[in-house]
């Protein structure tokens, strides 16, 4: 079969320019890391990992969410522990103060101590984080609890929405917790300083199992934001090992292998430069160069 | 019995002198990839008494393959047509490119995940603005993708008029060039410059629009005549924008040429335009099925204001338009609560916007999908697109390649035959100048014996 020149320098050509191609996706992919730069590439793989990349968005962002809910629960529970603290003393008080051996006056001293038990408490159901008052239900704006005891926060809560739908509760309903003027710890404390106040021992014996009742009140909060909190836990330990996962699983989807690459490139730098060689041998073929 | 020996090598000598001639453009024209290899075709010259006379020049032969010439022209369309579809789709692709361009199925996510902090903090101003910021980017991005592909797909139908024209220009060469090869004497070398000129023309009307150009130089486009023997008919485009067609005038009036009748580079085009044009009209789609899931919630929530019913979103108002963040959204009514007016802690509504994140069917163009991986499809069906285009042209280039190596093998020159060819023909020129010597020598010698 004859070869004509044109068809011989034209194929040269053709394959030059095949590698010069293959030279550039190569180092595109060396340059990124990545085997999957754009859609065309592999758009099965394209769309697997971007549906990744979202998924460890969204995974990232729970993270985050978790991470600041265990901070605002670590913070609460501080919160509830002053609180108990402060109810373990009333017992005390309570106790003294219902023994039958006490005069008015020091009753009444007791009743002040009392008095500064409460303003404690309140202050603890008044927590405020980041801007939030975590007892006042869904009024995180309004300060929960007044000087005297009054609540005016509402029963509702608000939580962190993970991507799983799952929730993680971060404020509370601080009637249910710390009661009111009339209910729960600060009823009880308030009940035990007006007792202690007048003097009245069987009052301030009526308070006891109140007061009692306020701790297990809220050991049982302290217990469902400790679990709370626990699952917030959990949630950043799960989801950053499943962040680590999805990496794998992405770059096993777009990523590229770079030694293999490297390897690819050498050979193509290699291929182009025999082919520049053969073009370089092919000048010199025409039988006339031979003739002359 | 005589023979005329000067008459006998002065023939030999005018073959040798065709041959070389043959030669000479052959040599000349190796570079050239629209010529055909010419040989001067020669005829014994006979005789009175049946011997030979010489050699006549019969005329010049060009080499030709016709089947071969039909199938090159047949995979120049298909290569074209890639081509153009592949570079159109593939400017457009960078658009969809995390890299270089956007993805919306990210900036979703992103909207999400601001609705997440919200749901968590519903009365934190700086997470409302983070939420409206997201908003913001989202439709910003939508509306810049629109814009991009439909300044894409338009500026691929604007290269149209430009290719019509060469279109009607070539035509008008063939009609012309038609009526030179009726005219010319066959067998000649102007002759065979002329069917090279057409072939040539008939490779780049096929690489054009995919026409096919029978042996007559007939020209076709999907089996609407174009050019009748040295009769040229018109293209011309019609209508406009994603309605933009081709039809062929006639005097009587016009026939239209379907997009699917059409290759090439021209059909290559329209496919081109109308694939960016459906992908706009994917992601219009998309952004439009968001936009209504967001505003189906947000609107049914409580804002920290009270209000309620003002949507994240508002939609096009014209086909082609494109999704925009509501201006009259704030901080403040942004519908974070779903319980009621003036509780600012409930997050319970921004939670529900969260949940559209993992429920699927929301485009309804992708049932089983969330509209994080509607988006991802619809980036990844594009790119089906054009790396199938990528790969047809690739493919069609390289088959493109072997037939023209096969079709030079019989109509291309090789420099060293031509070469070994001269030498032969100049040793025939030589020869057959010595044979007039030789008679002329007798001739001198029998005048000098008879003259003694």
């Amino acid at each position: 079969m004859t070869v004509s020149d044109l068809s011989l320098f034209g194929g040269l050509g053709s394959a030059l320019d095949a590698v010069s191609n293959e030279i550039a996706q190569t180092q595109t992919e060396l340059a990124t890391g990545k085997r999957v730069n754009q859609p065309s590439d592999d758009p099965a793989a394209f769309a697997q990992g971007a549906t990744l990349a979202t998924q460890q968005a969204a995974l990232s962002n729970d993270v985050a969410l978790a991470t600041a809910a265990q901070n605002t629960l670590a913070t609460a529970d501080n919160a509830l522990a002053n609180a108990a603290n402060a109810l373990d003393s009333a017992i005390q008080q309570a106790t003294e103060g219902s023994s039958g051996t006490l005069s008015a006056a020091q009753m009444a001293t007791l009743g002040q101590t009392v008095g500064g038990l409460l303003a404690q408490v309140i202050s603890a159901a008044n927590l405020q984080y980041g801007g939030t008052y975590v007892f006042g239900g869904n009024q995180v704006l309004t300060t929960p609890y007044s000087s005297t005891g009054n609540y005016n926060g509402d029963s509702g809560s608000n939580a962190a929405v993970l991507s799983d739908g799952s929730t993680l509760q971060l404020t509370f309903n601080g009637a249910a917790i710390f009661g009111n003027q009339t209910s729960g710890a600060i009823g009880a404390l308030v009940a035990l300083q007006s007792a202690l106040n007048s003097g009245d021992q069987a009052g301030t014996a009526a308070t006891l199992p109140q007061l009692q009742a306020a701790v297990a009140q809220i050991a049982q909060a302290r217990a469902q934001i400790g679990a709370t909190s626990s699952t917030a836990a959990a949630v950043v330990t799960t989801d950053n090992s499943d962040l680590t996962t999805l990496a794998s699983a992405q770059n096993d989807a777009v990523g590229a292998d770079l030694t293999q690459l490297a390897a690819t490139e050498q050979l193509q730098l290699t291929q182009q430069q025999a082919l520049v060689s053969l073009g370089q041998a092919l000048g010199k073929l025409p039988l006339i160069n031979i003739l002359a | 019995m005589s023979v005329n020996l000067d008459a006998i090598g002065l023939t030999g000598i005018y073959a040798a002198e065709a041959e070389l001639a043959a030669t000479e453009s052959n040599i000349t024209n190796a570079s050239n990839a629209n010529y055909s290899a010419e040989t001067a075709t020669l005829a014994v010259l006979p005789g009175s008494n049946g011997a030979g006379a010489g050699v006549e020049v019969v005329g010049t032969q060009r080499a030709e393959a016709p089947f071969l010439a039909a199938q090159i022209n047949g995979v120049q369309a298909d290569q074209n047509y890639n081509q153009a579809l592949s570079q159109a789709t593939s400017a457009a692709e960078n658009y969809l490119t995390p890299s270089s361009g956007t993805n919306l199925g990210t900036d979703f996510q992103n909207l999400i995940d601001a609705y997440s902090n919200l749901a968590a903090t519903p009365a934190d101003p700086t997470v409302r603005t983070s939420v409206i910021a997201a908003a913001t980017t989202l439709a910003n991005d939508v509306g810049s993708l629109n814009t991009n592909l439909a300044a894409a797909a338009a500026g691929n139908l604007a290269q149209l008029g430009g290719l019509v024209s060469q279109v009607n220009g070539l035509s008008q060469q063939m009609a012309a060039l038609n009526a030179e090869i009726q005219a010319a004497q066959p067998g000649n070398a102007g002759d065979a410059a002329l069917l090279d000129q057409r072939d040539a023309l008939a490779n780049q009307l096929a690489g054009l629009i995919g026409a096919t150009t029978d042996s007559a130089g007939n020209v076709t486009v999907g089996g609407i005549a174009l050019v009748s023997g040295a009769n040229a008919l018109t293209l011309a485009t019609t209508g406009s924008g994603s309605s933009t067609g081709l039809e062929v005038a006639f005097a009587q009036g016009s026939l239209p040429v379907q997009p699917t009748q059409i290759g090439g580079t021209i059909g290559g085009v329209l496919a081109a335009a109308a694939s960016l044009q459906q992908l706009q009209t994917n992601v219009q789609n998309f952004a439009t099925a968001m936009a209504n899931a967001v505003n189906g919630v947000q609107q049914a929530g409580f804002g920290l204001d009270g209000s309620t019913g003002v949507p994240l979103f508002l939609l096009p108002t014209a086909p082609g338009g494109s999704i925009t963040l509501n201006p009259a959204i704030t901080p403040d009514n942004l519908a974070a609560a779903a319980t009621a007016a003036g509780v600012p802690g409930d997050g319970s509504n921004a939670a529900a916007v969260v949940a559209l994140a993992s429920a699927v069917g929301l485009d309804s163009a992708f049932p089983g999908s969330t509209l994080g991986q509607a988006f991802n499809q619809i980036a990844a069906d594009f790119g089906t697109t054009v790396s199938s285009a990528s790969n047809n042209q690739q493919q069609a280039s390289s088959t493109l390649s072997s037939l023209q190596q096969l079709k030079s093998s019989i109509t291309g020159v090789s420099l060293n035959d031509q070469l070994s060819l001269m030498i032969e023909y100049q040793n025939a020129l030589e020869a057959a100048g010595r044979a007039v010597q030789a008679a002329s020598d007798m001739t001198t010698f029998l005048i000098q014996e008879l003259n003694q």
